[in-house]
């Protein structure tokens, strides 16, 4: 299996822990100021981001709904779609619709399920990963006995399963399949938190000042939530920001599967599955230009901006 | 060797779970699968025949019971896992063995996998201690810039490229080196063989050298501001034996784990790769079972994968444990 919920070891060995002479925050954003990946990374998302909350006044301007299909001005006598336009702007594909309308509704799309699973992600990574690093022992072992077992997982076919689960006695889905997606995304990628976190929290442990706030009989709630919990969550936003373009890969994936965001809906993924199935892109090559430079550019975007991430929030890592 | 021990225990415990887990998930995703087993239209007899012939009225526990005991009363020997030699199931759509699938299949995935991974090592180390050599320079931008973008391609959008632009392409042009997919095996034709598998290796390699070439380059750079790398150089060891000789052997750790990670990945199924490119391997065999229904050949292929998985694992730490048995650079 080639789609990637691993962890990037290069990224990994190091552990890095932000400044905490000056505060966790304050050397962290001064070093992201002088860091141009950001600055180029954040120009490519925002203008993904932008291209998404505008898709209802692009399908305004063109007069093209993401689904609505014009079989007669877009497809030709031989079912042949109409290459770029002035008013389809990356072509039409086999049924008449408008590849530019789908793809930035797709980004939409993509953006939905890749926030919300990676956040989930985030969230149940981060506090086992902390549980184990901070309690150590049986618990530790039981939490990376279940990290091990996760990662044994073979992706694809589990998602398989649990598409299957999803449906209901006639067929229908019991839950909306966008949510199943989110589920399987984020059950895949918690791992790679709380790897990292129950690091970071083993090292932070050994640290002067978590010391000095045990010694003067601080609780553990305290010393959790006062110390560790702002030490780490710098790096695991940043972290947040490595795993969402994998993620955003992960859902392109699964669609383009057929087991993902299901037609009509558009997703970079079920649309290029389209393009390849029909081999209409053999010639109307935008069915298949149109979503992969979306997906290309948005990857591409979050990679930079969260590599970063990472420089800032460890300096010795840009050399 | 006790830290070996406890990493089998922990090993064998996890396949137990990752095993206990795919049978309980198939058995709760599939909630009537006779009916997917039996032919279309069928009788609510026929069904129930089928559901008592695979033992799918029985509860759950002893399904788990024939699986890991008994096996269908198809052939009259037992085909359990627990059995000598042990099995991973029966499929139900084949009414054959699951182990015997997994063997067929094997070769495919395996010659995709080993080849990809020869040729994303080899270039990976050859393009990272380049960019590492000179550090900020012309090749290692142009490097920089290329893994960027080769990490920012999913494998199932650089298969598909690389089919329309290599094979389609190149063949309205008249020249036809690649074919659109299918599978030699090695043993009837060698390069035919290679030549089958060239586009689904150059997949894989897109996205793997990408990952690689950045993990050589930055381990590469820890390892040449050794104090012992200064001490070659000052020796006057040739530049090419300070980087390849001393350098990159120092460097090699997080290859070979994140190598072996991805290895198992590929050899546990590479499905998109596999799909794009109309290779006969597991991971197809597991789409199909999936969409088909046939949940013997879904745990026994997981079960494969996840075997393979911490197989390969245990490997890795019994080479960077061999490699450098005081952990001195671990």
């Amino acid at each position: 299996m080639s789609l990637r919920i691993s962890v990037d070891p290069a990224h990994v060995a190091e552990s890095t822990t932000a400044s905490s002479v000056e505060g966790p925050w304050r050397g962290f954003l001064r070093a992201l100021a002088r860091e141009r990946l950001v600055i180029a990374g954040g120009a490519i998302v925002a203008l993904v981001v932008l291209l998404a909350l505008l898709a209802p006044v692009f399908a305004a301007i063109t007069g093209h709904g993401p689904t609505a299909q014009f079989r007669d001005e877009a497809v030709d006598g031989f079912g042949v779609p109409v290459g770029p336009s002035a008013s389809f702007w990356f072509g039409a594909d086999g049924s008449g619709r408008d590849v530019f309308i789908r793809a930035v509704t797709g980004a939409q799309v993509s953006l939905a399920v890749g926030v919300p699973a990676t956040t989930l992600a985030l969230i149940v990574g981060t506090t086992l990963g902390l549980i184990a690093g901070f309690f150590g022992g049986r618990t530790d072992a039981v939490i990376s006995l279940i990290v091990d077992i996760t990662l044994s997982f073979p992706f694809l076919v589990t998602a398989l399963c649990l598409v299957i689960l999803n449906r209901g006695e006639n067929g229908q889905p019991i839950v909306p399949p966008v949510a199943v997606v989110v589920v399987v995304i984020a059950l895949f990628s918690w791992t790679f938190f709380a790897r990292i976190v129950r690091g970071q929290v083993i090292e932070l442990r050994r640290r002067p000042f978590i010391e000095a706030a045990e010694s003067i009989g601080a609780s553990r709630s305290r010393i959790i939530f006062r110390e560790i919990i702002p030490n780490i969550l710098p790096i695991a936003i940043v972290y947040w920001g490595v795993q969402l373009p994998l993620n955003i890969v992960g859902e392109a994936t699964l669609s383009f599967l057929g087991v993902g965001v299901v037609a009509p809906t558009p997703s970079w993924g079920n649309m290029i599955a389209d393009a390849q199935a029909s081999a209409l892109f053999q010639s109307q090559p935008w069915m298949l230009l149109g979503p992969g430079l979306f997906l290309v550019v948005t990857v591409l975007g979050f990679n930079l901006l969260s590599s970063g991430l990472q420089n800032a929030l460890d300096p010795a890592r840009s050399r | 060797m006790r830290a070996t021990l406890s990493r089998t225990g922990r090993a064998v415990l996890t396949l137990v779970a990752v095993f206990v887990l795919t049978f309980l998930l198939t058995r709760l995703a599939y909630r009537n699968p006779a009916l997917t087993l039996a032919p279309r239209n069928a009788s609510p007899e026929t069904v129930a025949a089928i559901a008592a012939q695979y033992h799918l009225d029985e509860p759950w526990y002893v399904q788990l019971w024939y699986y890991l005991v008994r096996g269908p009363e198809i052939q009259g020997t037992p085909t359990g896992l627990v059995n000598w030699p042990p099995s991973l199931g029966h499929s139900f759509v084949q009414s054959r063995p699951v182990t015997d699938l997994i063997l067929e299949k094997l070769p495919v995935t395996a010659s995709l996998a080993v080849g990809a991974l020869v040729l994303w090592v080899l270039l990976s180390l050859l393009l990272g201690v380049l960019a590492a050599r000179r550090p900020g320079r012309l090749f290692d931008a142009v490097t920089s810039v290329g893994s960027f973008i080769g990490l920012s391609i999913p494998t199932f959008l650089g298969g598909v490229l690389l089919l329309y632009v290599l094979y389609f392409q190149l063949s309205l042009a008249g020249i036809r080196i690649f074919p659109a997919g299918g599978y030699v095996p090695l043993t009837e034709d060698p390069l035919e063989w290679a030549r089958h598998l060239a586009l689904p290796w150059l997949t894989l390699l897109i996205v793997e050298v990408a990952t690689f070439q950045r993990v050589v380059r930055s381990s590469m750079l820890e390892v040449l501001g050794a104090d012992y790398i200064r001490t070659a150089r000052a020796k006057g060891v040739p530049e090419r034996r300070v980087l390849f000789d001393h350098g990159l052997r120092a460097a090699l750790n997080p290859v070979i784990t994140l190598g072996g990670l991805e290895f198992a990945a590929i050899l546990g199924g590479a499905i998109v790769t596999e799909t794009i490119f109309g290779l006969d391997g597991i991971g197809r065999a597991a789409y199909t079972a999936a969409v088909s229904g046939d949940f013997p050949v879904i745990v026994g292929i997981t079960l494969f994968s996840a075997i393979v998985f911490v197989v390969v694992n245990l490997a890795v730490d019994v080479i960077t444990r061999l490699r450098d048995p005081y952990g001195a650079t671990a």
